[in-house]
């Protein structure tokens, strides 16, 4: 009796079966699909991760980079600058010495008179004229100075000559 | 100035940056003086009033810690000349010229009075030619003109100053001898070393002149400021054949300063106690850009303005919108970097920089095209607002596309990126193609041959059916 029911039901089983293996086929084909797009966009989303790390991480890089270029170059500028400046000062130094050593020249009480007649002309004929310490005259009147020191006149005609000092750095 | 100078020696009264000196001859008014205190060390001043044996001398430095007797005041016979000459290339220096490099002071075997004067309006040539920023959002909408002068109009908070600087730093004359003369006033010590930073390339290569006013120093030096930078730049360009940029920034720092002074001379005060010459002063200053008749360089001028509380009718920004040739507007709306509000800036002279031969052909009509979009999607978006995107038609919802692929792709743009112009075309391009073709109806056939390129078209410039359908 069993055996029959058997054998009757034998093809619904085999269908059954059948059916059962292809959807059970399908659903590993769909999980297999699911899973190969899940590892897709992984990796996707991996790369764009790494991609804009990356992007990001260059950019600090350029950034600091750009940082230490403008900070290196400003060191090497205000070397040159520094050094243009010290050349100058020294220029500045050799000129009030050599112009202060004129005290020893032979020609200096004429320089005196000299340098006495051109501060009255600039100052005014009352002004009371006194020997600097360092040579040349200063002029004293009320409310008004002249000051033609040798000091003072080294000090000018270097300001003065220091357009061609200029000249020469650049050219 | 001679070799022998006379000194006054009776300063009668000290009234705050203020001196007094008695028994002067022969001073007269804005004449710039030598002030050596008893204490020690040099200070600068102008004569703000000459009076028979009177001369009020406004201080630079100030007067603290100078007394009235032991102080001697030189005048030099003129008002304040500055050598002009290759020698400020490269150089960092106060607003008053003085070194803040480390170098000497800047000297040349040339001077020139600061005051100046402006061109001389016969000999004075259209500008023409582009100084091109590397700024897409400008060298494309706004274009800067050689010989130009415009505004920079911007509102407290917004990256004015960077963008100053930015575009000091990347403008060029397309291979043509080009310097930079940048004037800051009124800056923070942050801003200034900010500035700095980004200029120190083109200083370093000998393209810039930096003159810095901070914002504690004196007032009165602010106003010597862009003088100074004028005159150097004149040199330059008219002397030396050089494209000559001067950025001025701040203006505004400027006008607030020149008030001050007015009212230390007890003028009357005119529109919100500037005085009643701002204008003419401005002038003096922006009038002093162009391009001269028979001679190669040219100086442009572009000066930053910041609008107290936004405000556009505020006497700076008003004055300085009657002098200048167009404006470039900076607005707290605009998102990104640089917010530039393309539909209120304008270059009104830029006609006669860019086309066939400066930039490109279709320059002009692509503009237009672009402000005329920019305008569509701005009422579109208006629309939005009310009732909702989703309710616009398609061809509204493409013009809203269109402003979101402006701001994204061309607008927006790095502080440290330049753009050349070949790329600032492509971009342009990319983004009006997000328009179907028959929307751009002030482009040439030609011009849209060449350039138009919707998304998803095979090859390059052939319109596909989706560009085609709206």
């Amino acid at each position: 009796m069993s055996d029959r029911i058997g054998e009757a039901l034998a093809p619904l089983t085999a269908a059954l079966l059948r059916r059962t293996e292809r959807e059970a086929e399908q659903t590993r084909e769909r999980a297999g699909r699911q899973a190969a797009q899940t590892v897709a966009e992984a990796e996707e989303g991996a790369r764009a991760v790494l991609a804009d790390a990356r992007a990001r991480g260059e950019r600090e890089a350029d950034t600091e980079a750009a940082a230490e270029r403008v900070a290196t170059t400003r060191r090497v500028r205000t070397i040159e600058l520094t050094a243009r400046r010290e050349i100058l000062e020294d220029f500045r130094r050799r000129a009030r010495t050599a112009v202060t050593g004129l005290r020893e020249d032979p020609c200096y009480p004429a320089l005196l008179k000299s340098l006495g007649r051109m501060a009255r002309r600039r100052g005014g004929g009352d002004l009371v004229l006194a020997e600097h310490p360092e040579g040349g005259v200063v002029g004293e009147a009320p409310g008004r100075r002249v000051d033609a020191s040798l000091p003072a006149l080294a000090e000018r005609a270097v300001d003065a000559a220091q357009g061609e000092a200029e000249r020469s750095w650049l050219s | 100035m001679s070799l022998i100078e006379l000194e006054y020696t009776d300063v009668a009264e000290l009234r705050g940056p203020l001196a007094v000196v008695r028994g002067v001859s022969g001073v007269g008014w804005d004449e710039f003086a030598v002030i050596r205190p008893a204490s020690g060390g040099v200070r600068h001043g102008l004569v703000l009033e000459a009076d028979r044996d009177l001369a009020v001398v406004q201080v630079l430095e100030g007067t603290a810690g100078m007394a009235p007797g032991g102080s001697r005041v030189t005048f030099t016979g003129s008002p304040l000349r500055v050598p002009v000459g290759p020698g400020w290339l490269g150089r960092v220096c106060g607003g008053r010229g003085q070194p803040l490099d480390g170098g000497p002071a800047v000297s040349g075997t040339l001077t020139a009075p600061v005051n100046g004067l402006a061109l001389n309006p016969t000999r004075r040539m259209p500008p023409a030619e582009p100084v091109l920023t590397g700024v897409s959002a400008i060298d494309l909408l706004t274009t800067l003109v050689r010989g130009q002068k415009i505004a920079l109009f911007s509102s407290a908070g917004l990256p004015h100053l960077e963008l100053a600087a930015q575009i000091a730093a990347q403008a060029h004359a397309a291979g043509e001898p080009f310097s930079v003369v940048f004037a800051a006033m009124g800056l923070t010590h942050a801003d200034a070393a900010a500035v700095r930073d980004t200029l120190e390339t083109r200083s370093a290569a000998g393209e810039l002149v930096l003159l810095l006013n901070l914002a504690d120093d004196p007032v009165i030096e602010r106003l010597l400021t862009p003088r100074i930078a004028l005159t150097v730049a004149e040199h330059l360009a008219f002397s030396m054949g050089r494209h000559v940029l001067v950025v001025m920034a701040d203006m505004t720092s400027y006008c607030e300063a020149l008030r001050e002074v007015s009212a230390v001379r007890g003028e009357i005060p005119a529109r919100r106690a500037y005085p009643g010459y701002l204008y003419s002063d401005l002038a003096c200053l922006y009038e002093r850009c162009g391009r001269v008749r028979g001679l190669p360089g040219s100086l442009t001028l572009l000066p930053v303005l910041t609008m107290p509380a936004g405000d556009v009718t505020h006497p700076v920004p008003d004055l300085t919108g009657y002098i200048t040739e167009g404006q470039i507007v900076l607005s707290p709306e605009i998102p990104g970097y640089p917010p530039i509000d393309p539909l209120a800036s304008l270059s009104r002279l830029m006609r006669g920089g860019v086309g066939a031969g400066r930039t490109r052909p279709e320059h002009m009509d692509l503009a237009a095209q672009l402000l005329a979009a920019l305008a569509r999607a701005r009422q579109a978006g208006e629309l939005a607002e009310l009732v909702g995107a989703s309710a616009l038609s398609l061809a509204d919802r493409r013009y809203l596309d269109f402003a979101a692929a402006f701001t994204r792709e061309l607008a927006d743009q790095r502080g440290d990126e330049t753009r050349s112009l070949e790329e600032t075309f492509r971009r342009a391009w990319c983004v009006v193609s997000v328009l179907p073709r028959r929307e751009l109806t002030m482009l040439g056939r030609e011009a849209l041959d060449a350039g138009y390129r919707p998304a998803g078209a095979g090859g390059e410039g052939q319109p596909s059916a989706d560009g085609e359908e709206p």
